[in-house]
């Protein structure tokens, strides 16, 4: 006998040792398949959203310092225009004594003083132009007054937050017209109503300073006004989104109660599970509409409420309908198929972040939480040891707590009334019911968003 | 037999395909488990875990080998974590090294059944029984046994010859016993 003959003969009879193992033993591995799998599912979705919220908070973050940074650049600019104002003033002042002292020709000290501050006026703006084009314009301004004067060159500040972008640039850009500007310019001396300049060296200092350290002054506190105001607006707009709604998680691959009844079936002694298990429960076109509400928290960075009714429907193939005592129900089967509709209102919540702007069009993500109230509903359970299906509201869970993302497009964003659009995803965390058909499975939509701002603030 | 239909519909959760792969391997596998281990309640433990860890990892399955072989190792691997785990056999599992045992006979006819033969092995001490089924039936060498259980290729060669000599002495004496009495007792 060759070596390992012994071994050999062992492994021959061992290869095709069978044993029959126990039934149960199937019913605690489908079982604890689908566990693993809710948990998989939970697992991801919850790492999913944690990501979201960390890259929103990050995000938040950089805009936040990105924000105060240049609000602190725009503002150290103004102050700094204004000293040089103050300075210039000073030494123009100076200047208009020895020159009124000289004067001869019949030119007024306060004409003097309304060029020498309109030239420096034009010189401070130029370097803030942003192009050679505009640039000329002034030049020409400062031989003719009429024409670049007033239009570019001292503003109080009117910009939102996103405009302070470019720090000095833009504050001098949005600046409202002085007093002195413009044809004012002209009448400035003569015009006793706008308590302008007379004829003193003294007043000429007084007036010119103090309506440029007012105007300045005020930019910060006018700045702070605005961004107040829009930040306690609310816009308000209506909103529409139809999708495909599942209550087994389709679009994350459930089979869960299948496998339940499977589970129960064979527990039952049965050896064909499938006539004991209910139908697949089918996804349903589901629709949601409301009204909407949100408010600017800073410059990229939207809270979203409102209020919606939102209609989910499932089908799910039955058998024929019988009506024993008042006893509704349908028999297992596929002769028919049923309609479960469910009637929610709900109240989401959500932060709206802004991505990207794509020629113009404004990309948003948003998440948030959804509090859904079930009103009503039609949706039928299993009863498993009768193969029927009949209607029984109280299993399900009536308050519903989801999560919901979605990315939205702004069609219309130079608008006043925005169209914002795109895809919308929704996952309740609470399950549809305690017990039943339903138990520990979940609603779910996707779909498309639509959202029409009425009034922009 | 292909078996990529069914390993594909087993993937995408489908519970009729999961069952078919249960019921066409989990006779085989309990087959495995049982030589294992020291009961059959043991074993179907050992079975119902490794099965769960065969539809968890089953997308995990590269289709260009044998699915038999495939969910036998993680079976085995499965009760050798199962060994370990659990107290009363892993007091037994202790290795020390010793001498090699002289073999009566070294290539003896096995006259026995598989259920004989699986009983018998189910006989030896815990750390004689898993290294006689790693390397006489899986055919595991000494050095991959070493890995798994943490022990040197000298061990595992002379637990090896201990239990191969213990199994043929049984094997030689179980055969010359009448038929009646071979089944006596089961």
């Amino acid at each position: 006998m060759p070596e390992n003959e012994f071994e050999k003969q062992v492994q021959q009879k061992m290869d095709g040792f069978k044993l029959r193992p126990n039934d149960a033993i199937w019913e605690t591995v489908s079982s604890k398949i689908v566990k693993q799998k809710k948990r998989r599912r939970q697992l991801s979705l919850t790492i999913a959203f944690i990501c979201c919220f960390l890259i929103a908070g990050l995000f938040l973050s950089d805009v936040g310092v990105k924000y105060y940074s240049k609000t602190e650049n725009a503002v150290n600019a103004i102050l700094s225009t204004k000293k040089n104002i103050d300075s210039t003033i000073v030494k123009d002042t100076e200047r208009i004594k020895k020159q009124k002292q000289q004067n001869s020709d019949g030119v007024t000290a306060n004409n003097i003083s309304v060029n020498i501050v309109k030239e420096y006026l034009i010189k401070q703006a130029q370097p803030l132009q942003q192009t050679n084009f505009e640039r000329s314009q002034l030049s020409a301004g400062n031989k003719n007054t009429q024409h670049a004067k007033g239009k570019k060159i001292i503003y109080t500040t009117e910009s939102t937050p996103e405009d302070l972008t470019n720090d000095s640039l833009i504050v001098a850009e949005k600046i409202k017209p002085l007093p002195y500007q413009e044809n004012k310019t002209e009448q400035l001396s003569p015009s006793p109503a706008e308590n302008t300049v007379v004829d003193t060296d003294k007043n000429i200092a007084k007036k010119i300073p103090d309506s440029v350290v007012n105007n300045t002054d005020t930019i910060a506190t006018v700045k702070k006004q605005i961004e107040k105001e829009q930040k306690t607006k609310w816009d308000m707009g209506i909103v529409f989104a139809v999708g495909q709604s599942s209550t087994a998680g389709a679009y994350l691959g459930s089979t869960a109660n299948s496998s339940y009844y499977n589970a129960l079936a064979l527990s039952n002694g049965s050896n064909n599970s499938i006539n004991y298990a209910p139908s697949e429960i089918k996804p349903g076109v589901a629709f949601t509409t409301g009204i909407t509400a949100s408010k600017k928290l800073s410059v990229k960075i939207n809270f979203m409420t409102g209020v919606n009714y939102k209609l989910f429907t499932t089908s799910i193939a039955t058998g024929n309908y019988s009506s024993l005592n008042g006893a509704q129900s349908y028999s297992q089967g596929n002769t028919n198929r049923y309609s479960n509709y469910y009637h929610f209102v709900e109240i989401p919540l959500a932060i709206q972040l802004q991505l990207a702007n794509i020629k113009k069009h404004p990309v948003y993500f948003e998440g948030g939480l959804t509090f859904s109230q079930l009103i009503s509903t039609n949706s039928l359970q299993y009863n498993v040891s009768q193969s029927k299906y009949y209607i029984d509201n109280s299993l399900f869970n009536k308050t519903i707590i989801g999560l919901s993302a979605g990315l939205f497009i702004n069609l219309a964003s130079n608008s006043k009334a925005p169209l914002l659009l795109g895809p919308h995803f929704y996952y309740s965390a609470s399950t549809i019911a305690g017990s039943g058909l339903y138990a520990n499975t979940h609603y779910s939509f996707i779909g498309i968003n639509i959202r029409k701002i009425l009034k922009k603030n | 037999m292909d078996y990529t239909v069914l390993v594909k519909d087993s993937i995408k959760e489908k519970p009729t395909a999961q069952r078919q792969l249960y019921d066409h391997f989990a006779p085989l596998m309990l087959g495995v488990c049982y030589r294992y281990t020291k009961s059959v309640s043991d074993a179907e433990d050992v079975l119902q875990e490794g099965f769960i860890k065969v539809f968890h990892h089953l997308s995990s399955y590269k289709f260009n080998g044998d699915l038999g072989a495939w969910i036998r190792r993680i079976m085995i691997n499965t009760a050798l974590n199962y060994l370990k785990k659990n107290k009363r056999y892993r007091e037994e599992m202790v290795f020390t090294e010793m001498p090699l045992h002289p073999v009566s006979s070294e290539n003896p006819q096995v006259l026995l059944d598989a259920r004989q033969l699986a009983e018998l092995i189910r006989q030896l001490p815990t750390g004689f029984q898993t290294i006689f089924n790693l390397y006489a039936i899986e055919g595991y060498t000494h050095a991959e046994i070493g890995e798994l259980l943490g022990i040197s290729d000298g061990t595992s060669k002379s637990q090896y010859a201990r239990a191969r000599y213990l199994l043929i002495e049984w094997i030689e004496k179980y055969s010359s016993l009448p038929k009646t009495e071979q089944y006596a007792g089961k």
